[in-house]
Protein backbone atom coordinates (compact mmCIF):
# COMPACT_ATOMS: atom_id res chain seq x y z
CA UNK A 1 0.00 0.00 0.00
CA UNK A 2 2.78 2.36 1.06
CA UNK A 3 4.82 1.36 -1.96
CA UNK A 4 1.81 2.07 -4.17
CA UNK A 5 1.57 5.56 -2.69
CA UNK A 6 5.29 6.15 -3.22
CA UNK A 7 4.99 5.12 -6.89
CA UNK A 8 1.99 7.39 -7.29
CA UNK A 9 3.86 10.32 -5.73
CA UNK A 10 6.91 9.63 -7.89
CA UNK A 11 4.69 9.55 -10.97
CA UNK A 12 3.21 12.92 -10.00
CA UNK A 13 6.70 14.34 -9.46
CA UNK A 14 7.87 13.16 -12.86
CA UNK A 15 4.96 14.60 -14.83
CA UNK A 16 6.41 18.17 -15.00
CA UNK A 17 9.78 16.70 -16.01
CA UNK A 18 8.22 14.64 -18.80
CA UNK A 19 6.27 17.67 -19.98
CA UNK A 20 9.46 19.77 -20.00
CA UNK A 21 11.26 17.13 -22.06
CA UNK A 22 8.41 16.95 -24.56
CA UNK A 23 8.37 20.75 -24.76
CA UNK A 24 12.13 20.89 -25.36
CA UNK A 25 11.99 18.24 -28.08
CA UNK A 26 9.14 20.12 -29.76
CA UNK A 27 11.06 23.38 -29.39
CA UNK A 28 14.06 22.07 -31.26
CA UNK A 29 11.84 20.73 -34.02
CA UNK A 30 10.81 24.31 -34.89
CA UNK A 31 12.32 26.17 -37.86
CA UNK A 32 15.37 28.31 -37.07
CA UNK A 33 13.55 31.57 -37.82
CA UNK A 34 11.11 30.87 -34.97
CA UNK A 35 13.94 30.39 -32.50
CA UNK A 36 15.58 33.80 -32.73
CA UNK A 37 14.20 34.76 -29.29
CA UNK A 38 16.44 32.09 -27.74
CA UNK A 39 19.45 34.25 -28.69
CA UNK A 40 18.51 36.65 -25.86
CA UNK A 41 18.88 33.87 -23.28
CA UNK A 42 22.05 32.69 -25.03
CA UNK A 43 23.44 36.22 -24.78
CA UNK A 44 22.77 36.17 -21.05
CA UNK A 45 24.42 32.77 -20.68
CA UNK A 46 27.43 33.99 -22.68
CA UNK A 47 27.78 37.12 -20.62
CA UNK A 48 27.58 35.09 -17.44
CA UNK A 49 30.17 32.54 -18.54
CA UNK A 50 32.75 35.00 -19.90
CA UNK A 51 34.30 35.95 -16.50
CA UNK A 52 35.45 32.33 -16.12
CA UNK A 53 35.95 31.43 -19.77
CA UNK A 54 38.16 34.34 -20.87
CA UNK A 55 40.84 34.16 -18.14
CA UNK A 56 41.00 30.37 -18.43
CA UNK A 57 41.41 30.61 -22.21
CA UNK A 58 44.18 33.20 -21.97
CA UNK A 59 45.96 31.39 -19.14
CA UNK A 60 45.80 28.09 -21.03
CA UNK A 61 47.14 29.69 -24.22
CA UNK A 62 49.92 31.35 -22.24
CA UNK A 63 50.81 28.15 -20.41
CA UNK A 64 50.89 26.18 -23.63
CA UNK A 65 53.31 28.73 -25.04
CA UNK A 66 50.81 29.55 -27.70
CA UNK A 67 50.63 33.29 -27.14
CA UNK A 68 49.04 35.02 -30.10
CA UNK A 69 52.06 35.28 -32.37
CA UNK A 70 53.56 31.91 -31.64
CA UNK A 71 56.77 32.94 -33.51
CA UNK A 72 60.34 32.89 -32.27
CA UNK A 73 61.47 36.24 -33.72
CA UNK A 74 62.88 38.89 -31.43
CA UNK A 75 60.35 41.63 -30.57
CA UNK A 76 62.16 44.15 -32.83
CA UNK A 77 62.25 41.79 -35.80
CA UNK A 78 58.64 40.81 -35.26
CA UNK A 79 57.63 44.50 -35.14
CA UNK A 80 59.60 45.24 -38.31
CA UNK A 81 57.99 42.29 -40.13
CA UNK A 82 54.58 43.42 -38.99
CA UNK A 83 55.23 46.97 -40.16
CA UNK A 84 56.46 45.74 -43.54
CA UNK A 85 53.41 43.53 -43.96
CA UNK A 86 51.12 46.42 -43.01
CA UNK A 87 52.80 48.71 -45.54
CA UNK A 88 52.50 46.07 -48.26
CA UNK A 89 48.83 45.58 -47.49
CA UNK A 90 48.22 49.33 -47.48
CA UNK A 91 49.97 49.65 -50.81
CA UNK A 92 47.92 46.85 -52.32
CA UNK A 93 44.74 48.31 -50.85
CA UNK A 94 45.60 51.63 -52.44
CA UNK A 95 46.11 49.96 -55.78
CA UNK A 96 42.86 48.09 -55.37
CA UNK A 97 41.13 51.32 -54.39
CA UNK A 98 42.52 53.08 -57.46
CA UNK A 99 41.23 50.25 -59.56
CA UNK A 100 37.82 50.49 -57.86
CA UNK A 101 37.79 54.27 -58.31
CA UNK A 102 38.49 53.85 -62.00
CA UNK A 103 35.57 51.47 -62.22
CA UNK A 104 33.43 53.92 -60.25
CA UNK A 105 34.30 56.71 -62.63
CA UNK A 106 33.24 54.47 -65.46
CA UNK A 107 30.14 53.52 -63.50
CA UNK A 108 29.34 57.16 -62.82
CA UNK A 109 29.71 57.93 -66.48
CA UNK A 110 27.25 55.22 -67.34
CA UNK A 111 24.96 56.25 -64.49
CA UNK A 112 25.40 53.19 -62.26
CA UNK A 113 25.26 53.25 -58.47
CA UNK A 114 28.40 53.61 -56.42
CA UNK A 115 29.63 51.00 -54.02
CA UNK A 116 30.46 52.09 -50.47
CA UNK A 117 34.13 52.79 -49.79
CA UNK A 118 36.34 52.79 -46.77
CA UNK A 119 35.17 56.15 -45.40
CA UNK A 120 33.74 56.22 -41.89
CA UNK A 121 35.34 52.96 -40.84
CA UNK A 122 36.75 52.59 -37.31
CA UNK A 123 39.34 50.03 -36.28
CA UNK A 124 38.60 48.60 -32.86
CA UNK A 125 41.04 46.52 -30.88
CA UNK A 126 38.95 43.76 -29.35
CA UNK A 127 40.09 40.98 -27.01
CA UNK A 128 38.95 37.48 -27.91
CA UNK A 129 36.77 36.28 -25.06
CA UNK A 130 36.32 32.73 -26.17
CA UNK A 131 35.34 30.28 -28.81
CA UNK A 132 32.13 28.45 -29.41
CA UNK A 133 31.29 25.37 -31.36
CA UNK A 134 28.75 26.39 -33.99
CA UNK A 135 27.43 23.34 -35.77
CA UNK A 136 30.07 22.33 -38.28
CA UNK A 137 32.43 25.17 -37.40
CA UNK A 138 33.68 27.55 -34.74
CA UNK A 139 33.00 31.15 -33.88
CA UNK A 140 35.04 33.61 -31.84
CA UNK A 141 33.43 35.83 -29.24
CA UNK A 142 35.08 39.26 -29.23
CA UNK A 143 34.60 42.24 -26.91
CA UNK A 144 33.35 44.79 -29.45
CA UNK A 145 29.66 45.31 -29.95
CA UNK A 146 26.88 47.49 -31.15
CA UNK A 147 27.86 50.26 -28.73
CA UNK A 148 31.12 50.67 -30.64
CA UNK A 149 29.53 50.64 -34.07
CA UNK A 150 30.05 46.98 -34.92
CA UNK A 151 27.46 45.60 -37.31
CA UNK A 152 26.98 42.20 -38.92
CA UNK A 153 29.29 41.76 -41.89
CA UNK A 154 32.18 43.85 -40.54
CA UNK A 155 35.56 42.26 -41.28
CA UNK A 156 37.80 41.20 -38.43
CA UNK A 157 41.58 41.06 -38.73
CA UNK A 158 44.60 40.01 -36.75
CA UNK A 159 47.37 42.63 -36.59
CA UNK A 160 45.39 44.65 -39.12
CA UNK A 161 46.36 42.59 -42.16
CA UNK A 162 45.42 38.97 -41.59
CA UNK A 163 41.74 38.35 -42.21
CA UNK A 164 40.24 36.36 -39.35
CA UNK A 165 36.60 36.44 -40.47
CA UNK A 166 33.55 38.60 -40.21
CA UNK A 167 30.94 39.53 -37.68
CA UNK A 168 27.78 37.46 -38.03
CA UNK A 169 24.39 37.14 -36.41
CA UNK A 170 22.85 39.49 -33.89
CA UNK A 171 25.47 41.86 -32.51
CA UNK A 172 25.22 42.27 -28.75
CA UNK A 173 25.65 45.67 -27.11
CA UNK A 174 29.17 44.87 -25.88
CA UNK A 175 30.33 41.79 -27.77
CA UNK A 176 29.91 40.11 -31.12
CA UNK A 177 30.49 36.76 -32.77
CA UNK A 178 32.99 36.29 -35.56
CA UNK A 179 32.67 33.56 -38.13
CA UNK A 180 36.20 32.46 -38.91
CA UNK A 181 37.17 32.60 -42.59
CA UNK A 182 37.96 28.86 -42.59
CA UNK A 183 34.53 27.98 -41.20
CA UNK A 184 32.45 25.80 -43.50
CA UNK A 185 29.75 28.47 -43.68
CA UNK A 186 32.14 31.39 -44.23
CA UNK A 187 31.79 31.69 -48.01
CA UNK A 188 29.15 33.58 -49.90
CA UNK A 189 25.62 32.91 -48.74
CA UNK A 190 23.96 32.60 -52.09
CA UNK A 191 24.51 32.48 -55.82
CA UNK A 192 26.49 30.09 -58.02
CA UNK A 193 29.62 30.59 -55.87
CA UNK A 194 27.80 29.72 -52.65
CA UNK A 195 30.23 28.72 -49.95
CA UNK A 196 33.22 30.06 -51.89
CA UNK A 197 35.68 32.88 -51.36
CA UNK A 198 37.54 34.69 -54.13
CA UNK A 199 41.22 35.12 -53.46
CA UNK A 200 44.22 36.40 -55.38
CA UNK A 201 47.87 35.47 -55.39
CA UNK A 202 50.33 38.11 -56.54
CA UNK A 203 53.01 36.16 -58.35
CA UNK A 204 56.46 37.24 -57.32
CA UNK A 205 55.34 38.47 -53.91
CA UNK A 206 57.82 37.16 -51.42
CA UNK A 207 58.35 38.04 -47.76
CA UNK A 208 58.80 41.78 -47.71
CA UNK A 209 58.75 42.41 -51.46
CA UNK A 210 56.20 42.97 -54.21
CA UNK A 211 56.75 42.70 -57.97
CA UNK A 212 57.05 46.03 -59.91
CA UNK A 213 53.49 45.83 -61.23
CA UNK A 214 51.52 43.82 -58.66
CA UNK A 215 48.14 44.39 -60.27
CA UNK A 216 49.30 42.73 -63.49
CA UNK A 217 50.63 39.72 -61.59
CA UNK A 218 47.36 38.86 -59.86
CA UNK A 219 46.15 35.31 -60.22
CA UNK A 220 42.60 34.52 -59.16
CA UNK A 221 41.59 31.50 -57.16
CA UNK A 222 38.21 30.30 -55.96
CA UNK A 223 38.53 28.86 -52.47
CA UNK A 224 36.24 26.76 -50.31
CA UNK A 225 36.67 26.14 -46.56
CA UNK A 226 37.59 22.49 -46.08
CA UNK A 227 36.41 22.26 -42.47
CA UNK A 228 39.85 21.46 -41.05
CA UNK A 229 41.01 25.04 -40.68
CA UNK A 230 42.10 25.46 -44.28
CA UNK A 231 40.78 26.67 -47.63
CA UNK A 232 41.22 24.85 -50.90
CA UNK A 233 40.28 25.43 -54.50
CA UNK A 234 41.28 25.91 -58.11
CA UNK A 235 43.61 28.52 -59.50
CA UNK A 236 41.31 30.25 -61.99
CA UNK A 237 43.75 32.26 -64.11
CA UNK A 238 45.14 35.76 -64.57
CA UNK A 239 42.95 38.48 -63.09
CA UNK A 240 43.98 41.37 -65.33
CA UNK A 241 45.62 39.83 -68.38
CA UNK A 242 44.31 38.56 -71.66
CA UNK A 243 47.03 35.93 -71.40
CA UNK A 244 45.50 32.45 -71.66
CA UNK A 245 48.50 30.63 -70.24
CA UNK A 246 47.98 28.79 -66.95
CA UNK A 247 49.84 30.60 -64.17
CA UNK A 248 51.57 28.42 -61.53
CA UNK A 249 51.24 29.29 -57.89
CA UNK A 250 54.10 28.18 -55.70
CA UNK A 251 53.91 26.67 -52.23
CA UNK A 252 54.42 29.48 -49.69
CA UNK A 253 52.72 32.15 -51.83
CA UNK A 254 50.54 34.63 -49.94
CA UNK A 255 46.81 34.53 -50.78
CA UNK A 256 44.72 37.67 -50.32
CA UNK A 257 41.00 38.34 -50.39
CA UNK A 258 39.57 39.88 -53.53
CA UNK A 259 35.87 39.23 -53.28
CA UNK A 260 33.27 41.86 -54.04
CA UNK A 261 30.81 40.17 -51.66
CA UNK A 262 33.04 41.25 -48.78
CA UNK A 263 33.26 44.89 -47.66
CA UNK A 264 35.83 47.18 -49.33
CA UNK A 265 37.77 47.34 -46.06
CA UNK A 266 38.43 43.60 -46.26
CA UNK A 267 39.87 43.55 -49.76
CA UNK A 268 43.52 42.49 -50.15
CA UNK A 269 43.75 41.31 -46.56
CA UNK A 270 45.83 38.17 -46.14
CA UNK A 271 43.87 34.89 -46.15
CA UNK A 272 46.91 32.71 -45.65
CA UNK A 273 49.78 30.96 -47.31
CA UNK A 274 49.70 28.19 -49.94
CA UNK A 275 50.50 25.02 -48.04
CA UNK A 276 50.13 22.46 -50.85
CA UNK A 277 49.55 22.53 -54.56
CA UNK A 278 48.49 19.87 -56.99
CA UNK A 279 47.50 19.52 -60.62
CA UNK A 280 44.19 18.01 -61.68
CA UNK A 281 43.92 15.67 -64.69
CA UNK A 282 42.60 18.66 -66.70
CA UNK A 283 45.90 20.45 -65.91
CA UNK A 284 44.18 22.94 -63.64
CA UNK A 285 46.17 23.72 -60.51
CA UNK A 286 44.57 23.31 -57.09
CA UNK A 287 45.92 24.86 -53.91
CA UNK A 288 45.41 24.40 -50.18
CA UNK A 289 45.70 27.60 -48.18
CA UNK A 290 46.37 27.67 -44.44
CA UNK A 291 45.97 30.84 -42.33
CA UNK A 292 49.31 32.21 -41.17
CA UNK A 293 47.96 32.60 -37.66
CA UNK A 294 45.73 29.95 -36.13
CA UNK A 295 42.48 31.63 -34.94
CA UNK A 296 42.54 29.37 -31.85
CA UNK A 297 45.73 31.09 -30.66
CA UNK A 298 44.70 34.66 -31.27
CA UNK A 299 44.02 36.71 -28.14
CA UNK A 300 43.20 40.04 -29.73
CA UNK A 301 41.66 41.05 -33.04
CA UNK A 302 40.93 44.30 -34.85
CA UNK A 303 37.33 44.83 -35.91
CA UNK A 304 36.82 47.17 -38.85
CA UNK A 305 33.55 48.64 -37.65
CA UNK A 306 31.41 50.33 -40.25
CA UNK A 307 28.47 51.39 -38.08
CA UNK A 308 28.14 54.29 -35.68
CA UNK A 309 28.86 53.60 -32.02
CA UNK A 310 26.99 55.06 -29.08
CA UNK A 311 30.02 55.60 -26.85
CA UNK A 312 32.09 57.75 -29.13
CA UNK A 313 34.21 55.15 -30.89
CA UNK A 314 36.26 52.37 -29.42
CA UNK A 315 39.82 51.29 -29.02
CA UNK A 316 41.06 53.25 -32.01
CA UNK A 317 43.36 52.18 -34.77
CA UNK A 318 46.49 50.34 -33.70
CA UNK B 1 22.03 18.32 -1.99
CA UNK B 2 23.26 21.90 -1.69
CA UNK B 3 21.90 23.26 -4.97
CA UNK B 4 23.73 26.58 -4.76
CA UNK B 5 27.12 24.88 -4.33
CA UNK B 6 26.41 22.48 -7.21
CA UNK B 7 25.39 25.39 -9.47
CA UNK B 8 28.55 27.30 -8.53
CA UNK B 9 30.79 24.32 -9.27
CA UNK B 10 28.89 23.71 -12.53
CA UNK B 11 29.27 27.34 -13.59
CA UNK B 12 33.03 27.26 -13.03
CA UNK B 13 33.35 23.91 -14.80
CA UNK B 14 31.42 25.09 -17.88
CA UNK B 15 33.59 28.23 -18.06
CA UNK B 16 36.76 26.17 -17.72
CA UNK B 17 35.45 23.70 -20.32
CA UNK B 18 34.85 26.46 -22.89
CA UNK B 19 38.08 28.23 -22.01
CA UNK B 20 40.26 25.14 -22.27
CA UNK B 21 38.68 23.67 -25.41
CA UNK B 22 40.86 25.61 -27.92
CA UNK B 23 44.04 24.58 -26.09
CA UNK B 24 43.41 20.98 -25.10
CA UNK B 25 40.98 20.14 -27.90
CA UNK B 26 42.10 17.49 -30.37
CA UNK B 27 41.73 17.55 -34.12
CA UNK B 28 43.27 19.26 -37.12
CA UNK B 29 44.41 22.90 -36.97
CA UNK B 30 41.53 25.29 -36.47
CA UNK B 31 39.02 22.52 -35.89
CA UNK B 32 39.81 21.25 -32.40
CA UNK B 33 36.36 19.83 -31.94
CA UNK B 34 37.20 16.82 -29.78
CA UNK B 35 37.20 18.42 -26.36
CA UNK B 36 36.19 17.06 -22.97
CA UNK B 37 32.85 18.01 -21.41
CA UNK B 38 33.61 18.95 -17.80
CA UNK B 39 30.05 19.69 -16.80
CA UNK B 40 28.89 16.16 -17.54
CA UNK B 41 31.18 14.47 -14.97
CA UNK B 42 29.66 16.80 -12.36
CA UNK B 43 26.16 15.70 -13.37
CA UNK B 44 27.33 12.08 -13.19
CA UNK B 45 28.94 12.65 -9.79
CA UNK B 46 25.81 14.26 -8.40
CA UNK B 47 23.75 11.43 -9.92
CA UNK B 48 25.81 8.92 -7.95
CA UNK B 49 24.75 10.44 -4.63
CA UNK B 50 21.74 12.75 -4.84
CA UNK B 51 17.99 11.94 -4.93
CA UNK B 52 16.76 10.89 -8.37
CA UNK B 53 14.27 13.71 -8.91
CA UNK B 54 16.80 16.46 -8.12
CA UNK B 55 19.39 14.80 -10.34
CA UNK B 56 17.05 14.65 -13.33
CA UNK B 57 16.15 18.35 -13.05
CA UNK B 58 19.78 19.30 -12.54
CA UNK B 59 20.82 17.31 -15.64
CA UNK B 60 18.10 18.99 -17.68
CA UNK B 61 19.23 22.46 -16.58
CA UNK B 62 22.90 21.64 -17.21
CA UNK B 63 21.97 20.46 -20.70
CA UNK B 64 20.05 23.69 -21.35
CA UNK B 65 23.18 25.68 -20.36
CA UNK B 66 25.25 23.56 -22.75
CA UNK B 67 22.71 24.20 -25.53
CA UNK B 68 22.64 27.96 -24.85
CA UNK B 69 26.42 28.27 -24.97
CA UNK B 70 26.80 26.29 -28.22
CA UNK B 71 25.06 27.87 -31.22
CA UNK B 72 24.44 26.20 -34.57
CA UNK B 73 25.16 27.83 -37.91
CA UNK B 74 22.07 28.70 -39.92
CA UNK B 75 22.72 27.75 -43.51
CA UNK B 76 22.95 30.66 -45.91
CA UNK B 77 21.77 33.22 -43.36
CA UNK B 78 25.21 34.02 -41.92
CA UNK B 79 23.63 33.85 -38.51
CA UNK B 80 23.39 31.51 -35.57
CA UNK B 81 20.55 29.72 -33.94
CA UNK B 82 20.41 28.12 -30.52
CA UNK B 83 18.67 24.76 -30.37
CA UNK B 84 17.59 24.25 -26.79
CA UNK B 85 16.78 20.60 -26.33
CA UNK B 86 19.34 18.20 -27.80
CA UNK B 87 21.91 18.75 -25.05
CA UNK B 88 19.28 18.98 -22.34
CA UNK B 89 17.60 15.70 -23.28
CA UNK B 90 21.03 14.11 -23.83
CA UNK B 91 22.18 15.06 -20.33
CA UNK B 92 18.87 13.88 -18.91
CA UNK B 93 19.27 10.46 -20.51
CA UNK B 94 22.86 10.27 -19.27
CA UNK B 95 21.72 11.10 -15.72
CA UNK B 96 18.91 8.54 -15.90
CA UNK B 97 21.42 5.93 -17.01
CA UNK B 98 23.65 6.69 -14.01
CA UNK B 99 20.66 6.60 -11.65
CA UNK B 100 19.76 3.17 -13.02
CA UNK B 101 23.14 1.60 -12.40
CA UNK B 102 24.48 3.58 -9.43
CA UNK B 103 23.55 0.79 -7.04
CA UNK B 104 26.12 -1.48 -8.68
CA UNK B 105 28.98 1.02 -8.63
CA UNK B 106 31.73 1.66 -6.09
CA UNK B 107 30.94 5.35 -5.91
CA UNK B 108 34.17 6.50 -4.28
CA UNK B 109 36.35 4.86 -6.94
CA UNK B 110 37.63 7.47 -9.46
CA UNK B 111 37.35 4.83 -12.19
CA UNK B 112 33.59 4.63 -11.60
CA UNK B 113 33.23 8.34 -12.40
CA UNK B 114 35.50 7.99 -15.43
CA UNK B 115 33.61 5.03 -16.89
CA UNK B 116 30.18 6.49 -16.15
CA UNK B 117 31.22 9.86 -17.60
CA UNK B 118 32.46 8.18 -20.75
CA UNK B 119 29.24 6.18 -21.16
CA UNK B 120 27.08 9.14 -20.15
CA UNK B 121 28.78 11.48 -22.62
CA UNK B 122 28.44 8.86 -25.37
CA UNK B 123 24.73 8.46 -24.58
CA UNK B 124 24.19 12.22 -24.46
CA UNK B 125 26.00 12.56 -27.77
CA UNK B 126 23.91 9.86 -29.45
CA UNK B 127 20.67 11.40 -28.17
CA UNK B 128 21.64 14.94 -29.24
CA UNK B 129 22.74 13.78 -32.70
CA UNK B 130 19.53 11.75 -33.06
CA UNK B 131 17.33 14.75 -32.18
CA UNK B 132 19.14 17.15 -34.50
CA UNK B 133 19.18 14.55 -37.28
CA UNK B 134 15.45 14.07 -36.83
CA UNK B 135 15.06 17.84 -37.09
CA UNK B 136 17.24 17.88 -40.22
CA UNK B 137 14.69 15.58 -41.90
CA UNK B 138 12.14 18.42 -41.78
CA UNK B 139 14.33 21.51 -42.01
CA UNK B 140 17.56 21.97 -43.93
CA UNK B 141 18.23 25.41 -42.47
CA UNK B 142 21.25 24.41 -40.40
CA UNK B 143 24.65 23.10 -41.36
CA UNK B 144 24.45 19.50 -40.07
CA UNK B 145 26.38 16.33 -40.91
CA UNK B 146 25.30 13.52 -38.56
CA UNK B 147 28.09 11.02 -39.35
CA UNK B 148 31.13 13.21 -38.62
CA UNK B 149 29.25 14.85 -35.73
CA UNK B 150 28.60 11.47 -34.10
CA UNK B 151 32.26 10.53 -34.50
CA UNK B 152 33.32 13.84 -32.93
CA UNK B 153 30.97 13.30 -30.01
CA UNK B 154 32.24 9.77 -29.45
CA UNK B 155 35.79 11.14 -29.44
CA UNK B 156 34.71 13.81 -26.97
CA UNK B 157 33.06 11.11 -24.82
CA UNK B 158 36.35 9.23 -24.54
CA UNK B 159 38.14 12.49 -23.71
CA UNK B 160 35.44 13.26 -21.11
CA UNK B 161 36.06 9.87 -19.49
CA UNK B 162 39.78 10.62 -19.29
CA UNK B 163 39.14 14.11 -17.90
CA UNK B 164 36.78 12.67 -15.28
CA UNK B 165 39.68 10.87 -13.56
CA UNK B 166 41.41 14.03 -12.28
CA UNK B 167 37.99 15.64 -11.79
CA UNK B 168 37.04 12.91 -9.35
CA UNK B 169 39.94 14.08 -7.17
CA UNK B 170 38.54 17.61 -7.35
CA UNK B 171 35.00 16.50 -6.55
CA UNK B 172 35.91 14.37 -3.56
CA UNK B 173 36.81 17.25 -1.19
CA UNK B 174 33.77 19.18 -2.51
CA UNK B 175 31.36 16.34 -1.73
CA UNK B 176 30.50 17.72 1.70
CA UNK B 177 30.14 21.27 0.43
CA UNK B 178 27.75 20.10 -2.30
CA UNK B 179 25.74 18.24 0.31
CA UNK B 180 26.25 14.86 -1.32
CA UNK B 181 26.41 11.79 0.84
CA UNK B 182 26.67 8.12 0.13
CA UNK B 183 23.40 6.66 1.37
CA UNK B 184 25.11 3.43 2.51
CA UNK B 185 27.67 5.35 4.54
CA UNK B 186 24.95 7.55 6.00
CA UNK B 187 22.94 4.54 7.19
CA UNK B 188 25.95 3.26 9.11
Amino acid sequence: MLRGHAHLRQGHQRTPLALTVVMLVLLCLLPARWLTWVSWFAGLADTAIIPVQAPVRNAAAWLAGRVSAGDVDSPELAAAREEAERSRTLYLQTLEEVSVLREQVEALQSGRALSPGLMGMAQLVAPVLGEQQAGAGRVLKVRAGRSQGVVAGDPVTFRGVHLVGRVVGDVDMHFSRVQVITDKAAGSAAGPDRGRINGVVILGETDGRLPPDPMAERVQCLLTPTGDGRLSGDVAGWAARADRSQPRVEVGAIVRLSDERWPASAQMLVLGRVEREDTKPNQRQTIVVAPIFDPAKIREVIVRASGEGTNGGGGGAP
Amino acid sequence: MNLLAVILVGYVLRGVELGLAPTIGLGPTGAKDIAPALLLPLVVYVALFAPAQSVLWLALCAGVVVDLTGPMTVRGAEAFCWLVGPGAVGYLVAAYFVLTIRGFMIKRNPLALAVLSLLGAALAGVVAVAIITLRAQFFTDMAWRPGPELLLRMGSAVYTGVAALPLSLVFRPLTGMMGLQDSHLRRR
